[in-house]
């Protein structure tokens, strides 16, 4: 390696570079403007929405958009762009926070299966289970057992999610795990603990954040499945996926139910993985193409 | 001074328990403090393997480790990694000895913040100006990633990090092998010139039989797992078939008809089959003879 040439390029972001790196770096910057427009959107939604998202006027069904009801309303005459604000509360809330349980869970096993290698197989055969059984089979007992609130939908959720994470997270351990800083961490008297978090936990960042931002959108159609048996959020209570579910049924007389539903979750997984996309390169020194 | 006694690996065949694969044999070791041992051999002789269980980081299946008359292999959790700093290692590739999510400055302070010798970021920062002059980098490079550096500014920041904490022992496994002609005879100097510094004990593991006379002070060869023959200048005047055969490749060559396997027992001299002055008694494995002033693990000698 020729390293005259190689500029020296320090490709961690300092705490006071960062606004000089989002000005550098268009794809984070629209990434993360996009995503907390949607958070606040979503936070704010007693402020922005016009109507109460239950609010059912039977006269005005599949009205157009109109400057009372800025996209129309649906089959019971409620407001879509009023529960397409509050919608977003539900669906955001599952999906961030099942897969950060996920991301957790599958590190913890996934470390411990690939580190140690003591409940190796153990761990990988009950991650097989989980990977084969059908996610829908698995959530029914769960949502009969809690019921069919948020958190029962988070736990149905991130239970069949979490294999995946694990695999992941263990292969690339084993691969980390064989390389010679590794040894030499451990020839230097570094516990355990500092070589999981320190050595081999951060060259792992790649493949969990790539798996986290392809989950994300994935978690919230999953929300629509069970919605479909009846075990999703409850009506009236408004979430995206559920009203994709039912107005693509009505797509001719008020197209306006899906499509906004469906815009706002292309926009949310757009910037996931914008951002995560981004990160990954951020916080890999090795991708020099980032100068700061 | 560290010392292996009767050092056995055996792997075992996730598939069939009974198939054994004796990684190395019965090995006795020792090196002396500020002594340097050239360990040679071909690969997969089970050099790399005896050097890791110097180090402990491969547990063996028999035999100790002994460093001044503590016995390691004994040790557990903290006590064992409060002495760890003690040994160190230089590995054959440099590319993966350093984090590449490190700066090279980060790598070779890890012994530090591990065993939490400096406090201050002062002394940190005067320890790495000492330790980064010592093995001839520049300032600039420390800041650096890994991947910014060459194979031989590498190996450098690697030896930084082993002589961090003045240890007592050093495993350079093969430390030249992956880099450049030109940058190897500088990277042995820097190594001779630390290790005199320091006073520690080296076993330097190589292919390359100058190299093995240039660094040792006592050469062992290694052979199918075993130490076969040892002394100080036994690459001179090897006495081993094997090493006669290492030392003045071509010679040899004339080797007799390959005995049938069946007479090759696990207990029969590890270069039977290849031996070109072998007895009827070489089926027996050979013990460790003491001969003048070297070891020697052959029946010809006695």
């Amino acid at each position: 390696m020729d390293t005259s040439s190689v500029k020296v390029t320090n490709s961690f972001p300092q705490l006071s570079g960062i606004c000089d790196l989002l000005r550098k770096n268009l794809t984070l910057t629209a990434g993360l403007i996009i995503f907390f427009a949607l958070l606040l959107i979503t936070v704010l939604a007693p402020v922005i929405a016009p109507h109460d998202p239950a609010e059912q006027d039977l006269e005005l069904r599949f009205s157009p958009p109109s400057s009372t009801y800025p996209l129309g309303t649906d089959q019971f005459g409620r407001c879509i762009f009023s529960r397409i604000v509050y919608g977003g509360q539900i669906s955001l809330a599952i999906a961030v926070i099942s897969t950060i349980a996920c991301v957790l869970i599958g590190v913890i096993v996934g470390m411990y299966a690939g580190y140690y290698g003591k409940l190796d197989a153990v761990l990988m055969r009950t991650t097989d289970i989980f990977l084969a059984f059908p996610s829908i089979v698995l959530a029914l007992p769960i949502i009969a057992i809690v019921g069919p609130t948020p958190l029962g939908i988070i736990i149905a959720i991130t239970l069949p999610g979490w294999a995946k994470f694990a695999r992941v997270i263990r292969s690339s351990t084993l691969s980390v795990k064989s390389n010679g800083f590794v040894e030499a961490s451990k020839a230097a008297g570094a516990s355990d603990t500092h070589i999981l978090f320190r050595h081999i936990l951060p060259n792992c960042y790649g493949p969990i954040i790539e798996i986290a931002t392809l989950g994300l959108g994935s978690k919230i159609i999953t929300i629509t499945s069970l919605g479909f048996l009846g075990l999703g959020v409850q009506p009236p209570t408004p979430e995206w996926g559920t009203m994709i579910n039912q107005g693509l049924t009505m797509l001719e007389k008020a197209p306006m139910i899906a499509i906004s539903a469906g815009s706002m979750i292309v926009l949310f997984v757009l910037a996931t993985n914008l951002i995560g996309s981004e990160l990954r390169t951020i916080l890999d020194p090795r991708s020099d193409t980032i100068v700061i | 001074m560290i010392e292996g006694v009767g050092l056995s690996k055996n792997y075992v065949s996730e598939y069939n328990r009974k198939m054994l694969t004796h990684a190395v044999k019965d090995v006795d070791i020792r090196i002396d403090n500020g002594e340097t041992l050239a360990l040679i051999g071909e690969s997969g002789c089970g050099k790399s393997t005896l050097g890791r269980m110097l180090l402990n980081l491969i547990p063996p299946s028999q035999g100790e480790v002994l460093f001044e008359g503590n016995c390691l292999t004994k040790m557990r959790g903290a006590e064992l990694r409060a002495i760890r700093w003690k040994f160190q290692i230089v590995s054959q590739h440099p590319d993966s000895a350093l984090n590449p999510r490190w700066t090279v400055a980060d790598s070779i302070l890890e012994p530090f913040r591990i065993h939490g010798k400096i406090t201050g970021g002062r002394d940190q920062k005067q320890e790495l100006e000492r330790l980064i002059d010592l093995v001839g980098l520049e300032p600039g490079q420390a800041a650096r990633y890994p991947h910014q550096l060459s194979g031989g500014e590498l190996q450098r920041a690697v030896i930084a990090r082993a002589i961090a904490l003045d240890p007592a022992f050093i495993v350079c496994d093969e430390p030249t092998s992956m880099l450049d002609v030109s940058i190897q005879a500088s990277i042995i100097r820097l190594l001779q010139a630390r290790q005199k510094e320091i006073g520690c004990g080296c076993l330097f593991i190589t292919h390359d039989i100058q190299l093995a006379k240039i660094m040792g002070d006592r050469i062992a060869v290694m052979l199918g797992g075993q130490i076969i023959e040892e002394g100080k200048r036994i690459l001179d005047h090897p006495v081993h078939p094997f090493t006669q055969k290492i030392v003045s490749p071509g010679l040899n060559e004339t080797a007799p008809d390959l005995i049938p396997a069946c007479e090759c027992s696990n207990h029969a001299c590890s270069f039977l089959t290849s031996c070109p002055s072998r007895i009827p008694r070489c089926n027996i494995y050979p013990e460790m003879q003491v001969c003048g002033d070297r070891r020697i693990r052959c029946h010809l000698v006695s």
